[in-house]
């Protein structure tokens, strides 16, 4: 079968703050290029032009400028939503696709994205009912000041407060930052039935940290008393927290490693055989693996790079994938993904507590899930007379 | 004071486009479909182009109106205030002039569209028409409530004197007492005065208590 080239974008950090996880998705997203350049029937050859903005997000417009000036019509890329929320202005315009690979919060369907990763009603929703049947209603939350940050809290908060629950308190801190005394302090004084953590990177795993030991000073045993839950904690940064505080964190994915299907295993022996140095395959590895296979149907079956055709010939696509069958929803570009529950284990991988059936449809506006009218704390609901 | 709530999730809502171009239909059909809502179309050269007070749902409805029609269909508007259209209007912006703007917004749009549409941008566009809409009805709600406690304010002069003359106190305990008892019976003091002060006249007319009756301002 004749084979046609096509040079792609991958736009990963693979330094700075939140590099690790980066890493772990350029790793996805090569291995996914070398599995379709070796498959005879792929019909596609994808030549990788990789660029890393170290985290920073004024560089991210400028590398996947450099990538479109090159003819490169194709980027799978980026990891927080301000990154993307600054790139896809240039894609829209140059009339581009970018493949993004990641968690987010949702309230997004740009027509030049797909999105391999999960809307809030993948990640949240299964969580919030996990925490509230394990552990209870009242949450902190801690999360990078960004939108991912804000949004979670948003929607964690309304659906806690449907079911009587509370956020007892809300705090945000700049990406990059790893001071927790003060928030640590604040935990312990209003005394939560769980912590939901909405940090990334570096910020994340000093947390984790910083807490464990300071509940250890205080005889406290963090993993039942204040579990901390995450919708973005995955293997690799588990390996980042380090041995004496890695288990028993809660974190709410469509994928972990220790999936046991043989696809998963098979994918995984693949991963490490190719990366020995690391870091581990994570769900954001695997999402970026998804994009590259995603976008390699797309382009075999439109013939062209051009986007409109390789958006078209997607729509509806499926894969099975390391997580389980995986299909891109034509009404939204979103993926039918299977969110799970894990809990954190000390040999850095997670047990998986809880699994949905089968792929869920993406929601990335709620629709379907929130009720119309914003939820508020109950208060005394006085009328002046 | 309620807690103002928000509406941020539009599905089940129906979008009525108003517009003589179809084109901007099929750009709005994908996308308002994606946020829940569905979503038909009227031309004004249809025989019914007219929106009547029937074809609209306050609860359900938006209107999206294209500012670069050449006549306008009238949008309704609320029975009990006309300044207020009877569901949120989305303006459509082709033409960016002031006098365009200026139309669209005395036909009730409290949110603009600009053409061609964006997909990125028409949630906000709804976020802002439909909870703009609901604050500007419920402050014109509060102001009529107020302009009608206004009305009634002699009352509140004529029952305080009254309390005054039969209590033998000053006008602050007077007021205080009728402060009081409104409260008690759950209306506002002006209602209570005006109960009072008409109390008082029909008994002086019939020379006994009369068959009034306190009913809540509710």
């Amino acid at each position: 079968m004749t084979k046609t080239s096509y040079p792609i974008g991958i736009l990963f950090s693979t330094t700075g703050s939140y590099g690790t996880v980066g890493r772990t998705m350029l790793h996805g997203a090569l291995m996914a290029c070398r599995e379709v350049n070796e498959d005879p029937g792929s019909g596609v050859i994808l030549e990788p032009t990789i660029a890393d903005p170290a985290s920073q997000l004024v560089d991210y417009a400028d590398k996947a400028k450099a990538m479109l000036d090159q003819g490169i019509r194709h980027v799978v890329g980026c990891y927080t939503s301000s990154s993307r929320k600054e790139v896809i202005p240039l894609f829209e315009k140059r009339d581009a696709l970018l493949w993004y690979p990641t968690h987010y919060e949702g309230f997004e369907s740009s027509a030049n994205v797909v999105y391999t990763g999960t809307a809030p009603n993948h990640h949240m929703a299964p969580m919030i009912d996990h925490l509230v049947s394990n552990y209870g209603r009242r949450a902190f939350c801690v999360g990078s000041n960004y939108i991912w940050g804000w949004e979670s809290n948003r929607v964690l908060r309304e659906d806690l407060t449907q079911r009587g629950g509370q956020v007892l308190s809300e705090r945000f801190l700049p990406v990059g930052d790893t001071d927790f005394s003060a928030i640590i302090e604040a935990i312990f004084e209003t005394r939560p039935d769980f912590v939901f953590n909405a940090l990334i990177g570096v910020s994340s795993y000093a947390f984790f940290r910083q807490f464990r030991a300071a509940c250890e000073e205080r005889g406290i045993d963090q993993k039942t008393r204040f579990p901390v839950a995450s919708c973005n904690l995955s293997e690799p940064e588990l390996h980042e927290i380090g041995a004496e505080a890695v288990d028993g964190h809660i974190s709410s994915s469509v994928y972990f490693a220790s999936i046991d299907t043989p696809m998963n295993r098979a994918f995984v022996e693949t991963y490490n055989a190719s990366y020995p140095e690391g870091p581990a395959v994570s769900a954001e590895a695997e999402s970026a693996y998804l994009a590259v296979r995603f976008l390699a149907l797309g382009l075999k079956k439109a013939g062209t790079e051009e986007a409109r055709a390789v958006l078209a010939a997607t729509r509806g696509q499926s894969i099975d994938a390391p997580q389980g069958r995986v299909t891109i929803d034509p009404e939204t570009m979103h993926s039918f993904l299977t969110p799970r529950i894990g809990r954190s284990r000390k040999d850095f991988q997670f047990d998986i507590l809880v699994e949905a059936a089968c792929p869920v449809r993406p929601d990335p506006y709620l629709v379907r899930a929130a009720p119309s009218l914003e939820t508020v704390s109950r208060r005394p609901q006085l009328r002046v007379i | 004071m309620a807690v103002p709530r928000y509406i941020q999730n539009f599905s089940r809502r129906h979008a009525i486009l108003v517009s003589d171009d179809r084109r901007v239909g099929a750009a709005l059909s994908p996308i308002l479909t994606r946020l829940g809502l569905t979503m038909s179309q009227r031309e004004t050269t249809e025989t019914d182009g007219e929106l009547a007070p029937i074809d609209l749902d306050p609860a359900s409805d938006v209107l999206i109106l294209d500012g670069d029609l050449p006549r306008m269909p009238p949008v309704p508007r609320l029975a009990t205030n006309d300044l207020i259209p009877l569901a949120p209007v989305v303006g459509l912006v082709g033409v960016e002039a002031p006098s365009r703007l200026k139309t669209l917004m005395q036909f009730g749009a409290t949110a603009f569209l600009s053409k061609p549409i964006h997909g990125g941008s028409v949630y906000s566009a709804l976020y802002l028409a439909v909870n703009e809409h609901a604050r500007k009805a419920n402050m014109m709600d509060a102001l009529e409530a107020h302009e009608q406690r206004r009305r009634l304010r002699r009352f509140v002069i004529k029952a305080v004197l009254k309390v005054m003359k039969e209590r033998g106190c000053n006008d602050d305990a007077a007021f205080a007492y009728l402060r009081n008892q409104s409260m008690h019976a759950r209306v506002s003091v002006e209602t209570y005065c005006q109960f009072v002060v008409q109390r008082s006249a029909a008994s002086d007319e019939c020379g006994s208590d009369s068959s009034l009756k306190l009913r809540s301002a509710e």
